[in-house]
């Protein structure tokens, strides 16, 4: 352990010393004495020392005019064996961890979180799973925040969901941070061909640690979807404030729409997959999904074009941005549009030349709605009509915005014919584009 | 007869939680403690985690959990996100902050340099997130009574939890209105050695809270004291609201300890703890039995025994006044959900024939010395329920178990063992606190209470000013005279005897300080006399007091003049108390009465 966070002045004190987090040390300030454990610094005052006193508190000492010296050793933390292991008698099902609190545990005296590597380490947390699924393998190809990830993720987790669904896995549980986690379930979405067994993306908007985490429900729930027969990728999170059910949406028609509530991912323009409610019960909402068929193999066609923009025009928005991305090579871009979708058409800030000489040059650029709900509409107004037909810009329809990007990374990663982009782009390939807009599936 | 408490080793700590005067400690929602019904409820499962406990049961903590629902009742206008947690906390109320550094200040502590939020495992529901938020802020405090230094040694701030409902075997209803409330934790050393000194250290420290910007009212400071006798155990009596019942309870407490020790020391001569075993028989003797509480619980249960060797006649004995040994195993058999036990040193009674006992007695194998408890209930809640009856007859042979109880009267009553030391660990949504040495000195020690006392009295008599002291509106009252040109006298006697008559009388009154500043304003704007007040008070309703009042606006003396000239030339012949009492009619409360009464003499004058 490094003293990260710790001004020099305490780093060598502890150094010389040869103190290491964990310790029991004495600090001398003045006429006081402190006696605790150090802990490491993760924010806060440098110059202040952490310790954990012996009722359990922490405490930070400025150790200027401080002095310390080490009482005894860090206790040799003993891992503890897991206390359950699962049935081998239920489906077998795999799990793919990307990093974030979900499958992580806290060491309680630190507060430091480190991942689970065995299987078993996760009914220390949620021993219901024990009931529902025997989970054979976890696999985590990287750890990564979900804010960090990129395309060359998606093919990683896309190629190891395949690999594990053709080992004879029934399904596939993916856990990753919340904040992109409808970026990966439409990049999946894409990228497994063939797929004819559930892929569950799972996440967690409050920390493992606490009793009260959405971490338990959710990856119930989610074992549930595992074993059912919906064979889609999808995202399944809780489905309301409460602890009583999750909904299973679509990987391409799913978006988080709230910072920190539990139940922040919602389904749009889409009724969810289905209800799965705690107890197990799935009720299926929606009835235009795949049905699990255990004998077909999936397979991974996971190329993703990086150089894609994902802009959004608003009042004043200049489109030199355009530009900028185009010189520095990009291949193609989603413009999140105003209503129907319009750019600025006719003001002095016009979109349109813009757009017009980058589709000429071969470059697409898709609009979707950045109202989210509803569809792009290319006819109804004179400047959807410029925007459309004079500009060739490509409409999204009710594609969400993040999407169609995810869409045009994965169309351009295997074409950069302009007329076969347009008519991917144009075509429902994984459910991203319905043609009946439903009237219900409005703020769920 | 008093007690050597020296001898005896009495050795007593308290602990305070005070409430503060501030919006929640980690949100901006207001401290309101609400009575109507809830607008919003949520429902939620908390995590049932097999490594959770080390000693317990893992399985059956399991299991209960697994089941339970925690109902949480909120008010879209005074709760959020936060107390629901579902967002992360907001930074912590400074205000709060500077209230509790007061309070350590004022407690001769120390505030260290560098205060971390701690998130401490709660696993009964009462918070949201499944911990509560508690921060260390000072150290190494006291307070002198007497002439003796009573230690400090740790002052917290930290959230109050949410407020229990109603419970039942599926679910517990908690109200979010109280959780997040900010509140002072400090906890004395066990330096107390004389139960009067309880009440005198616990007085003083209330003292030292008035003086700050706290919360006042019933359920906005809670006492816990432990108590331990030389030999006997630390036990921890929750919530104990009057401080003059304080000594009662400790001496009562002594003497249940002192009792059990007694109890201990004559078992252990005749048996141990592993003659008691869990070897439960269904009795048949009470078929036909007359009891009516025996048969009542027959109808969908058993009657189950157990022998418990060597008790006999000492589960009779009395340990506090009115209670008996039988009474502490009664209390542990209740956890199971039974509604109390029979033991065969209170037998033949409640019902129970001479014979039902002989023959209970003979199926459990019960020879002279040994005792026997039954209970009636369905199979599974009886046998969890002896067990639990087993658990304390090991402890009586044993002494005193390390328990927390409950007040009763002026006894002590089991509410559960003493939990294991809680885990602490970062609450690391929330970043540390610097306190430095220039924020520090920002912050002004306040008035103590008897400062406070001294300089009321040359305003107003002493019992007023001791009353509206002790009074739930001292802060209003505060607030007011500082803003407002009005009498103190006015203002206090308002918020003591004015609302105490109007209780007395029956009146509910639901006001909040708003419309106590609205009435305090229109009196010193002179708009109302304050003869209008007690009225104003029982007429009016939340947020309408400047409506309501306008039926007791003040006349000008024109207009008084105007009235009375009215009356006199219509009555001419009638004297001066008729006339006053027809003039009052009309003016009702919009006039002094002795201003009236000038006007009126003067004009009968002519």
């Amino acid at each position: 352990m490094t003293f990260e966070g710790y001004s020099v002045k305490i780093k060598n004190a502890l150094e010389s010393q040869k103190i290491s987090v964990g310790d029991l040390i004495e600090i001398k300030k003045g006429s006081k004495t402190y006696t605790g454990m150090l802990m490491p610094r993760t924010q806060g005052d440098s110059n202040c020392i952490v310790i954990k006193l012996a009722n359990g508190y922490n405490i930070g000492i400025d150790f200027r005019n401080a002095s310390v010296r080490r009482i005894k050793p860090a206790k040799k933390s003993s891992e503890k064996k897991p206390a359950l292991s699962f049935d081998k008698t239920k489906p077998q099902v795999a799990l793919i961890t990307t990093g974030g609190t979900i499958t992580s545990k806290i060491d309680y005296e630190t507060g430091a979180v480190r991942s689970l590597i065995k299987p078993d380490e996760l009914l220390d947390t949620t021993p219901r799973l024990r009931e529902i699924i025997n989970l054979t393998e976890i696999s985590s190809p990287f750890a990564r925040m979900s804010e960090d990830m990129n395309a060359d993720d998606w093919a990683k987790i896309a190629k190891e969901t395949a690999r594990l669904l053709n080992k004879g896995n029934k399904s596939v549980i993916i856990t990753h941070g919340t904040d992109t986690l409808h970026y990966t379930a439409a990049a999946l979405s894409f990228a497994l061909k063939n797929l004819h067994k559930p892929v569950v993306l799972v996440g967690a908007q409050r920390s493992s640690d606490r009793g009260s985490a959405d971490t338990t429900m959710n990856l119930v729930c989610s074992a549930y979807v595992a074993t059912s027969d919906i064979a889609e990728v999808g995202i399944c999170m809780h489905g309301s404030i409460n602890d009583d059910y999750c909904l299973f949406s679509r990987g391409t028609k799913v978006r988080k729409m709230h910072t920190s509530r539990r139940d922040a991912f919602r389904p749009i323009n889409e009724l969810p997959l289905a209800k799965i409610w705690y107890d197990g019960k799935i009720e299926i909402v929606n009835k235009n999904y795949k049905k699990r068929n255990d004998s077909e193999k999936v397979e991974a066609d996971a190329k993703f074009e990086k150089k894609v923009a994902l802009l959004k025009a608003y009042p004043g928005s200049d489109p030199h941005v355009l530009e900028y991305y185009a010189s520095k090579g990009y291949k193609g871009f989603v413009i999140e549009g105003t209503g129907l979708g319009h750019v600025p058409t006719k003001s002095k800030n016009s979109w349109i030349p813009v757009i017009k000489k980058l589709t000429k040059d071969g470059i697409p650029v898709v609009i979707a709605p950045q109202t989210l709900y509803g569809r792009i509409n290319p006819n109804v107004y004179t400047n959807l009509r410029i925007l459309f037909y004079d500009a060739g810009a490509i409409p999204g329809q009710d594609m969400l915005p993040e999407t169609a990007y995810v869409k045009l990374c994965w169309a351009l990663g295997h074409t950069k014919d302009f007329d076969k982009i347009k008519s991917m782009m144009m075509e429902n390939i994984a459910g991203e584009i319905t043609s009946r807009s439903i009237i219900n599936a409005f703020l769920m | 007869m008093d007690e050597n408490w020296k001898q005896l080793g009495l050795k007593v700590g308290i602990e305070i939680h005070q409430e503060l005067d501030s919006h929640k400690l980690f949100c901006s929602c207001p401290a309101i403690i609400r009575h109507e019904n809830p607008d919003l409820i949520i429902k939620r499962k908390l995590r049932a985690a097999a490594g959770e406990t080390e000693k317990k049961d893992k399985a059956a903590l399991y299991e209960e959990k697994k089941n339970k629902m925690y109902i949480y009742e909120a008010y879209s206008d005074t709760n959020c996100l936060v107390e629901t947690d579902s967002e992360p906390p907001h930074p912590m109320n400074e205000e709060a902050l500077t209230i509790a550094l007061q309070v350590a200040f004022l407690l001769n502590a120390e505030p260290l340099d560098e205060i971390h939020v701690m998130r401490k495992t709660v696993v009964d529901g009462s918070n949201t997130s499944g911990f509560q938020r508690t921060a260390l802020i000072a150290t190494d405090g006291f307070v002198e009574v007497n002439g003796k230094k009573i230690f400090i040694p740790t002052i917290n701030i930290e959230e109050d939890a949410g407020r229990r409902i109603r419970e039942d075997e599926k679910s517990t209803t908690f109200r979010l209105d109280r959780l997040g409330i900010a509140e002072v934790e400090i906890a004395t050393s066990p330096d107390i050695n004389h139960p009067i000194e309880v009440k005198e250290v616990a007085k003083k420290i209330g003292m030292i809270l008035r003086s700050c910007k706290v919360r006042r009212g019933l359920g906005t400071i809670r006492q816990d004291i432990n108590v331990s006798i030389r030999g006997g155990s630390r036990v921890e009596i929750k919530h104990v609201q009057n401080l003059d019942e304080m000594p009662a309870i400790v001496k009562n407490e002594v003497k249940r300890q002192k009792n059990l020790l007694e109890i201990s020391k004559e078992l252990k001569k005749i048996t141990s703890e592993e003659n008691l075993v869990p070897d439960f028989a269904v009795l048949s003797a009470f078929e036909h039995t007359k009891s009516k509480i025996i048969k009542q619980g027959l109808k969908n249960g058993v009657v189950l025994g157990v022998r418990l060797p060597g008790f006999a006649g000492f589960l009779g004995k009395e340990v506090q006044p009115g209670r008996r040994l039988g009474t502490e195993l009664s209390d542990y058999a209740k956890i199971a959900g039974v509604s109390g036990i029979f033991h065969s040193d209170e037998l033949p009674a409640y019902g129970i024939t001479k014979e039902e006992v002989e023959q209970t007695k003979i199926a459990l194998n019960c020879r002279k010395q040994d005792a026997f408890v039954i209970v009636v209930a369905e199979p599974e809640k009886a046998s969890r329920a002896l067990r639990f009856v087993l658990q304390r007859a090991r402890y009586a042979i044993n002494g005193v178990p390390n328990e927390v109880r409950g007040v009763e009267g002026t006894n002590t009553k089991f509410l559960r063992p003493m939990p294991g030391a809680a885990r602490l660990y970062p609450e690391t949504d929330i970043p540390p606190v610097r306190l430095t040495r220039k924020y520090l000195n920002t912050i002004k020690i306040p008035e103590t209470i008897e400062e406070k006392i001294k300089k009321l009295k040359k305003e107003m008599p002493k019992e007023i000013a001791e009353q509206i002291i002790m009074s739930k509106y001292f802060n209003l009252f505060e607030s007011i005279v500082k803003k407002f040109k009005v009498d103190p006298i006015l203002v206090a006697t308002t918020f003591t005897s004015v609302l105490k008559d109007l209780k007395r009388r029956g009146v509910k009154i639901e006001l909040g300080e708003k419309d106590y500043i609205d009435l305090f304003e229109l009196i010193a704007k002179k708009r109302i006399s304050k003869d209008a007040i007690p009225e104003l008070l029982e007429k009016t309703k939340a947020g309408e007091i400047k409506k309501s009042a306008q039926l007791y606006e003040k006349l000008s003396e024109d207009e008084i003049k105007n009235i009375v000239k009215e009356v006199v030339e219509k009555s001419p012949t009638l004297g001066n108390s008729a006339l006053m009492g027809i003039v009052m009619k009309k003016i009702g409360r919009r006039a002094d009465g002795k201003l009236v009464s000038s006007i009126l003499k003067k004009i009968k004058k002519g």
